[in-house]
């Protein structure tokens, strides 16, 4: 039986991937034995050379490296991650409790960088060359310019010290609300499921300034390929066709030259959410985020490495994972590669 | 190259030296555009500002004194921070050390970076190949978790941080170049310095290098916004610069403890000194783009 094409090129995809995830493990694991610190030391600083000894043999540090990083992987499959020193959790139970949070602030954030940098790379590409043009050319310039974690300073004491618009810019609910059963993780949603608005709201709140200083930083490199994708494509035969048939502007615009523009903007927007990923880490800090971002740093700062190991794997595969489902989409997007698979 | 006689001499040689004013460089390196000069003239004051830091100082900027939270005044012109030292000064040795880091460092980059690029759209084969490949995955990666990974490796300091800045931004333009390389090593000038007998070393350096300084500029002026704000996110995190060397995200992150007390100037004004530095050269990086790049077209 032979494959359809489509499915050897996700087949081929996923082999890739796989493969660079492993090469990405295996630094993970690396990064263990390129630290400065040994974790026997950190951990007991003040134990004898016998002791020492006795205990990297337990830990398994006097195997060879190759040995070392088997059993590590080993253990990965198992889904045992090891444990923090920091929290004293296994990194997995972490993990779990901290990937919501990280989800929901990240999805509201690209939704509003989404729902925000598109319409304006659109307004410059079919304004081009005019003021309007050149205000949203400012105005991304100037958005892509201001560091995400000043910016988060800047709005809390504003918004929260000066004027109390906002609730206390410490984690997703504030203390007064008790938090609604785990369904889907995200508490604006599951509040709504538990039929309790008053913490929906207040959840949506709480979460309405990092998902907006997160979500600047998806606007304007997403406003700039719309722009120059949506230049190319308004040049098209197709559009000047469907304008010539008498189509409606908005129509031809938003319907027919904005499909031929989305490969490259797909393109950008995998990118972009890779990036966010890392940015989770900067906002989750300035707003005490109790999410993975936050949980990468901590363990950065006080070389805790088995939750270090674990956060790269988990960004390293959302990334992987992101570009693959990029790729798949342009199938959906564009007939003439969908076409290019069926040959 | 011109012809004289038999004798092949460079264009150079026989060119007249442009002479040079305001107008021509205004129209000329940025076509006009309002936007670049803006970027320019900013960028041009933060940089004199840092150059001669030293002497603008009215303060020590490290020395700790009683006079602890004040806000901004004739004697303190941005304030003092918790440990009584004058903002100010801080934020401009601060601006200093964070130019010479983000110098340095994509300055380093360009100079590997390049190098690889031009070897690998040179010889191509295996070699290109296998770089590109590895190019391919560092960029699916956010930058500034490559960054962290490495300062902790590296451990923290000014030293570390200068080459991890070199280290994340070498894909870039091995990339770039390699592409310009390839593009320009079949043109009919390299073909024509083969034939009247330069070496392979003088064709990469001396024919196809200076034909690739654009993007370099281009990217070079983008790249370092962004390598400016890198820095302060790693210093904010408190995995970069460590205090009490001054840095501008160190500043901010120490600030943000005492907003609650109303030291807004503490977060603020170091802040708005690095967005403008970052903006100042996203503004002259993109205005250079829509002049250099062809791609861009006319705007």
């Amino acid at each position: 039986m032979r494959l359809p094409p489509i499915l050897l090129y996700v087949f081929r995809r996923l082999l890739i991937g796989l493969v660079v995830l492993f090469g990405i493990s295996a630094v993970a694991f690396s990064m263990a034995y390129l630290l400065p610190s040994d974790p026997v030391t950190s951990r007991y600083p003040d134990i004898t050379n016998e002791q020492r000894a006795e205990m990297r043999r337990q830990m398994g540090l006097d195997q060879p490296l190759v040995v070392q990083y088997a059993r590590y992987m080993e253990s990965v499959f198992r889904g045992e991650f090891g444990r923090s020193f920091g929290t004293g959790n296994s990194v997995g139970q972490d993990l779990a409790q901290r990937i919501p949070a990280t989800l929901e602030l990240a999805s509201f954030g690209i939704a509003f960088g989404v729902l925000v940098g598109i319409p304006l790379g659109l307004l410059a590409a079919v304004r081009r060359g005019n003021p309007t043009d050149h205000l949203v050319r400012v105005v991304n310039i100037a958005i892509q310019s201001v560091p995400a974690f000043w910016l988060g300073v800047v709005l809390i004491f504003l918004l929260y010290f000066q004027w109390r618009l906002v609730p206390s810019p410490i984690g997703r609910l504030s203390p007064m609300f008790v938090s609604p059963p785990p369904v889907t993780g995200f508490l604006t949603i599951d509040a709504l499921l538990a039929g309790k608005p008053d913490i929906a709201w207040a959840a949506l709140r709480q979460l309405m300034l990092p998902a907006l200083v997160l979500g600047l930083g998806v606007i304007s490199p997403l406003a700039r390929i719309t722009r120059s994708a949506m230049g190319e494509s308004l040049g098209e035969d197709y559009v000047t066709f469907g304008r010539a048939l008498g189509l409606r502007s908005r129509q031809v615009v938003l319907g027919d030259a904005f499909r031929g523009a989305l490969v490259p903007i797909v393109t950008t927007l995998g990118f972009v959410v890779a990036n966010v990923l890392a940015g989770a880490a900067i906002v989750e800090t300035v707003f005490a985020w109790p999410g993975i971002g936050r949980y990468a740093v901590t363990a950065i700062t006080t070389s805790d490495m088995a939750p270090v190991s674990t956060c790269i794997l988990l960004i390293a595969s959302s990334v992987a994972i992101t570009n693959l489902l990029v790729d798949l989409s342009y199938a959906l997007i564009d007939p003439r590669i969908r076409h290019e698979y069926a040959r | 190259m011109n012809m004289q006689g038999d004798r092949i001499v460079p264009l150079t040689a026989s060119r007249p030296r442009p002479s040079l004013s305001w107008r021509k460089l205004y129209f000329g390196a940025f076509g006009g555009d309002p936007l670049g000069v803006v970027g320019v003239v900013l960028l041009a004051i933060l940089l004199l500002t840092a150059i001669f830091g030293p002497f603008l100082v009215t303060h020590d900027p490290i020395l700790t004194t009683p006079d602890v939270l004040l806000p901004p005044s004739a004697a303190h012109w941005l304030g003092t921070d918790h440990f009584g030292r004058d903002v100010f000064s801080r934020t401009i040795t601060s601006l200093r050390i964070d130019f010479i880091v983000a110098g340095v460092g994509v300055s380093g980059a360009i100079v590997i970076g390049s190098l690889i690029g031009l070897i690998c759209g040179y010889v191509g084969g295996w070699f290109d190949d296998l770089v590109m490949r590895a190019v391919d995955i560092i960029q699916s990666f956010p930058l500034i978790l490559i960054a962290m990974i490495l300062v902790l490796v590296l451990g923290p300091g000014v030293e570390s941080i200068v080459i991890v800045t070199v280290l994340i931004n070498i894909p870039l333009y091995a990339r770039v170049i390699r592409g310009q390389t390839l593009s320009k090593k079949s043109l009919e000038y390299i073909d024509a310095a083969r034939c009247s007998g330069a070496s392979e070393t003088s064709i990469l350096f001396r024919h196809l290098l200076p034909n690739t300084v654009n993007p370099i500029v281009i990217h070079g002026s983008l790249n370092l916004a962004a390598a400016v704000g890198n820095v302060a996110v790693l210093s904010f995190l408190g995995i970069g610069i460590r205090p009490p060397t001054p840095d501008l995200g160190v500043m901010v992150a120490e600030g943000t403890n005492y907003l609650v007390q109303g030291a807004w100037w503490m977060s603020i004004c170091p802040g708005l000194v690095l967005a403008t530095t970052i903006f100042s050269l996203n503004l002259m990086g993109d205005a250079l783009e829509a002049r250099l790049d062809p791609r861009r077209g006319s705007e």
